[in-house]
C-alpha cells in the first residue's frame, strides 16, 4: 500500500501547524477510493498481459 | 445635495458597485454552471457516453481564474469559487481523471494566483492537487506543477513554526 500522508517531517512541527495542513491536504483517504480504482485497474492489467 | 457638489465621485462610486455586484453574480451563475457540468459529466460516464460538460465550460473557467480585476472575487472564502474548481479536478465516479485539457489550464490558472491559507481551507483545493501528487494517472508535467504547489501552499504553514523556534 502507498503512504497516505504527505512527506513532511513533523519534528518539531506544533499542533497548530499539523492540523492546518490536514485541513488543507487531508489525511490521504478523501480519494482513496480512486487510487484504489487505479490500483485494481493496474492489477487486472498486469494478469490480462 | 452631495451629489450636485461632486457629481462624478459620486458616480464613480456607484459605478464601482455596480460592477462588483455584476462580477459577483456573474461568478455565482458560473458556479452553478459548472456543479451542473460535473453532475453531467459523472451521469455520461455512467452511461458510457463521452463527458464533454466540463470541458465545454473551461474556457469561461479559466478566464475568470485569469482575469486580473476578478482575482478579489474568484480568492474570496465567501465566495469560494476554488471549490468549484475543485469539483472540476476530481477523479470522475469511475476513478477516471477530467481531461488532460482541463488539468492543464486549471493547473496553470491555479500556479499563478496568489492562494493564501484562508482560501485553501475553503476551498479544499488542496486536496484534489495532493491527490495528483499520489496518482499515477496524471502527466508527468501536470505531476510536476501539483507538487509544486503543494510544496507553495505548505511553505507558510511550516514556516510558522520555525518562526515560533527562533
Amino acid at each position: 500500500p502507498r503512504d497516505k500522508g504527505l512527506a513532511v517531517d513533523a519534528t518539531g512541527l506544533d499542533k497548530d501547524a499539523l492540523d492546518d495542513m490536514e485541513n488543507i491536504f487531508g489525511n490521504g483517504d478523501e480519494y482513496g477510493w480512486a487510487l484504489d480504482l487505479e490500483e485494481d485497474e493496474e492489477a487486472q492489467e498486469r494478469e490480462e498481459q | 445635495d452631495n451629489a450636485l457638489k461632486n457629481p462624478s465621485k459620486r458616480r464613480r462610486k456607484k459605478d464601482e458597485i455596480d460592477l462588483e455586484d455584476e462580477l459577483d453574480n456573474h461568478i455565482a451563475r458560473l458556479i452553478v454552471a459548472m456543479e451542473h457540468a460535473c453532475e453531467a459529466d459523472n451521469e455520461a460516464r455512467l452511461k458510457g457516453v463521452a463527458a464533454t460538460n466540463k470541458l465545454k465550460l473551461l474556457p469561461k473557467v479559466t478566464a475568470m481564474l485569469n482575469r486580473t480585476a476578478a482575482q478579489d472575487s474568484v480568492l474570496d472564502p465567501d465566495t469560494n469559487f476554488l471549490r468549484s474548481v475543485k469539483f472540476f479536478l476530481e477523479p470522475l465516479n469511475d476513478g477516471s481523471l477530467p481531461a488532460y485539457n482541463i488539468q492543464r489550464d486549471l493547473f496553470t490558472a491555479l500556479a499563478a494566483l496568489p492562494i493564501n491559507k484562508e482560501v485553501l481551507l475553503s476551498s479544499g483545493i488542496g486536496k484534489v492537487v495532493f491527490f495528483y501528487t499520489r496518482s499515477k494517472r496524471p502527466e508527468a508535467s501536470i505531476k510536476r506543477i501539483a507538487e509544486r504547489l503543494v510544496g507553495e501552499w505548505s511553505r507558510p504553514i511550516l514556516k510558522r513554526t520555525d518562526d515560533y523556534k527562533k
